[in-house]
């Protein structure tokens, strides 16, 4: 039973498309599961016989349980040519249909690990760090490709299979039905023309730009997302920055804005710069404030200290780090960021941090991004950043403006936000 | 022995840094100052300090050292602290032993690493043996200073990396400082520690320029420095290597490649929980260092990750760049060849992070 929703624990099955014996390829669906929110197809991980199907329709059955296997043995009998090395023979144990890595993986992976074929699995080449989380994943190992030398697998080759392991929501068919909880956005101002979308940084929410957005007086409509775990969209967790990439994507083309102008800061502004690139997504031009993905370094202290920061005393000693004079982040943005804070419990910010900034390295990057953008864009930063290294800014294609203030910290926009405000609209008007 | 290495934290990126920005507050000062001034510095500080510390060694009293290290201390302190020794390592090693034995504190300069042979018995097997042989009733405070490494046309006898060959031996601390600011404090703390301590400083080092506070302070025996964060491998570098490493690391961020660089700065004792922490964060693991590649200092930090947790984490074998399995050519060009350079490092970084070693 795969996971299709992230606060689903159990799910059922609806129909089967296909029967016991049946021959099926990879990419075919097989059956549909229903959960609280939605329908959806589950298509085959591999291709094979059906076998061991359960027939139980309509009873909840918990995220990770087996409900059918396929077998691949026939198929491997006659592609293996004879006297080849015996490991392609381990493969020819049933491989569990869509085993869900978190919540049984000791069940799903049984049969290959008491399969007696020992010499054979001591013979494949794999990285420990590969075996690893096959293990954890609850992936077979021995019946995936390595790209490493000599067919070596390694971590990537069990990310991307267990990636593509996952049923993918079936968008043609069931169009409409979402099958997670959409972001939280919300239109902060109307106007003209096209729109602004504002992405805000680690730790904060869409309201965090309504400073800036009274100085700046945009004449366009203005929309404020809330990243996955963050404000108003806090149902949503953080996996990975590709996932959370995705997720505002999804989001936005949902609102079919057309063509439309990126700012974001921090985080924020690693994820407008790969949004500029991804499909269905028009990007007119691109804003960066004091942007993460440049490089590896951030200030762990900051990172994993202010999402777990629960009284003014904790949150007054991290707003130094944050700008440069610590009247800009006054008493009324403690309050109400520990009034958020009341909401909810602070697992998702860790989380977060745990994907995007394992022991205080940026973990994803918009470097090759950045070197092939076809659109205007603008960097600014302050010299006194104390989040993100200043050096990470430099290194550029010349075609990115960089503008440094050596007077201020990590959050320019709040910091002189009439300035950094003009040079928005500066880049604004260069692209008409 | 000191029990400090199994209370030391786990290293972590935000230490470094935390570390530098308390160097750089409570530095009243800090200023440029060479890796051979740096020392010299310690040296002055000690000898006003403390009576009982003293420097013995080849031409370090009118001539100033080979290296120019003691410089005009013999000026300052006079012969009687800063004494030349006949050409006999041996016999100048035992005097500095039994000078340390009976309370004094003696700071001894081998006039090139490589002389360490000549004195092997008194370091190997009094120094590193009184105290436990003893039932610690003495301890052996000497400090032991070998200006070390290729690079400066000396050939063969005057050229080498020896450090993994007293790193073998318990009884004796080994450190390699890379940079001014740690040649002073390890020295520092080296002539606060109760046990021989043996500091190889590389020749080519001398002359390179950092910041070095005014005043005493000392940098921790068996703390790795985390140079450089990143996310795809991690250099584990020694001495002048560290800063090839840096090089290297600089280069290979241009392609996208951005490696972890730590100064291990310690050989014995080894800080295997900052390497274990660092591989576990990016997967892969170099080591860079000067001293012949076999049975030297990388085969011990290759091994200790195998055996730690760290071992699941591994995406790649694990790299040694080594010393070239031959005495140090005199040619230019060789000497060269015979030690791990920027490109080699960034050559082979770049092959395993691409998946192709």
């Amino acid at each position: 039973m795969p996971r299709v929703d992230m606060d689903m624990s159990e799910g059922r099955i609806s129909r089967w498309y296909v029967e016991e014996g049946a021959k099926v390829a990879k990419g075919q669906p097989i059956f549909e599961i229903e959960t609280e929110k939605a329908a959806m197809e589950v298509e085959a991980p591999a291709s094979g016989v059906i076998r061991d199907l359960s027939t139980t329709l309509d009873v909840p059955l918990p995220v990770g349980s087996v409900i059918a296997t396929i077998d691949d043995a026939g198929e491997l009998a006659a592609a293996a040519p004879p006297g080849r090395e015996p490991a392609p023979r381990l493969a020819s144990a049933p491989r569990p249909v869509a085993s869900e890595h978190r919540a049984e993986p000791a069940a799903t992976i049984a049969p290959h690990v008491t399969s007696a074929q020992g010499d054979a699995a001591s013979s494949r080449r794999a990285t420990p760090l590969a075996r690893k989380l096959a293990r954890e994943r609850g992936l077979d190992i021995f019946s995936l490709a390595g790209t490493g030398p000599k067919g070596r697998v390694q971590g990537e080759d069990v990310e991307k299979a267990h990636l593509e392991a996952k049923p993918k929501p079936p968008i043609s068919m069931f169009a409409g039905s979402v099958s997670r909880t959409p972001l939280h956005a919300e239109w902060l101002r109307r106007g003209e023309g096209a729109p602004v979308v504002l992405i805000h940084g680690f730790g904060a929410d869409l309201n965090s730009w309504r400073l800036f957005l009274a100085a700046a007086r945009l004449g366009s409509p203005v929309l404020g997302i809330d990243l996955p775990g963050h404000g108003g969209s806090v149902k949503s967790r953080v996996a990975s920055f590709e996932a959370l990439l995705e997720e505002v994507a999804e989001r936005l083309r949902a609102e079919s804005l057309g063509a439309l102008h990126l700012v974001g800061h921090s985080l924020g502004g690693a994820v407008a710069a790969a949004l500029s690139r991804c499909a269905g997504i028009e990007a007119l031009s691109l804003f960066l404030v004091a942007p993460a993905g440049l490089g590896p370094k951030i200030n762990e202290d900051f990172i994993s200290h202010f999402p777990r920061a629960r009284t003014a005393c904790e949150l007054a000693r991290l707003i130094p780090l944050l700008v440069k004079d610590p009247a800009v982040l006054g008493p009324s943005f403690i309050k109400a960021t520990l009034r958020q804070r009341q909401k909810r419990d602070g697992g998702e910010l860790d989380e977060a941090t745990a994907a995007l900034f394992p022991g205080g390295t940026q973990r994803f990057s918009v470097r090759s991004t950045l070197d092939s953008l076809a659109i205007p864009a603008k960097i600014v930063f302050g010299a006194q950043d104390q989040i993100i290294p200043p050096q990470h800014m430099t290194g550029l294609p010349g075609a990115v403006a960089i503008h440094c203030f050596p007077e201020l910290g990590h959050m320019p926009h709040l910091e002189a936000p009439a300035r950094v405000a003009g040079l928005l609209k500066e880049l604004m008007r260069s692209t008409r | 022995m000191s029990t400090r290495t199994e209370e030391r934290s786990v290293l972590r990126p935000q230490d470094a840094c935390a570390a530098h920005r308390r160097i750089r507050s409570r530095a009243t000062g800090a200023r440029e100052l060479s890796y051979a001034q740096a020392i010299q510095e310690a040296l002055a500080i000690a000898m006003e300090a403390d009576e009982r510390v003293f420097l013995m060694g080849e031409d370090i009293g009118v001539y100033g050292g080979a290296f120019q290290v003691t410089g005009d201390l013999v000026q300052r302190f006079g012969p009687e602290r800063v004494m030349d020794t006949p050409i006999s390592e041996l016999g100048a090693a035992g005097v500095a032993i039994g000078a340390a034995l009976t309370g004094l504190r003696p700071i001894f300069e081998f006039q090139f690493s490589d002389f360490s042979a000549l004195a092997m018995e008194q370091i190997v097997n009094q120094a590193a043996k009184l105290r436990f042989m003893l039932g610690g009733a003495v301890s052996v405070p000497l400090v032991m200073r070998f200006p070390s490494g290729s690079g400066t046309g000396a050939a063969a006898q005057h050229s080498q990396s020896l450090e993994a060959w007293f790193a073998h031996v318990p009884g004796l601390k080994v450190v390699q400082p890379s940079t001014p600011y740690d040649a002073k404090g390890c020295l520092l703390a080296a002539i606060a520690d109760p046990d021989p301590v043996m500091i190889f400083e590389h020749k080519l080092l001398y002359k390179m320029k950092g910041d070095v506070p005014r005043g005493h302070y000392t940098v921790p025996l068996g703390e790795a420095r985390l140079c450089r964060p990143g996310r795809d491998v991690t250099i584990v570098a020694t001495s002048i290597m560290v800063h090839r490493s840096l090089a290297a690391a600089k280069e290979l961020a241009g392609e996208g490649i951005e490696a972890e660089v730590i100064d291990l700065r310690s050989l014995r004792p080894l800080d295997r929980d900052a390497l274990t922490s660092s591989v576990k964060r990016t997967h892969r693991l170099v080591c860079v260092y000067e001293g012949v590649k076999t049975l030297g200092i990388g085969a011990e930090i290759s091994a200790s990750i195998a055996e730690s947790d760290a071992f699941d984490y591994l995406d790649a074998p694990i790299l040694r760049l080594g010393g070239a399995e031959c005495p140090i050519p005199y040619n230019p060009e060789l000497e060269k060849a015979a030690v791990p350079q920027t490109p080699s490092i960034v050559a082979a970084v770049r092959d395993l992070v691409h998946g192709r070693r």
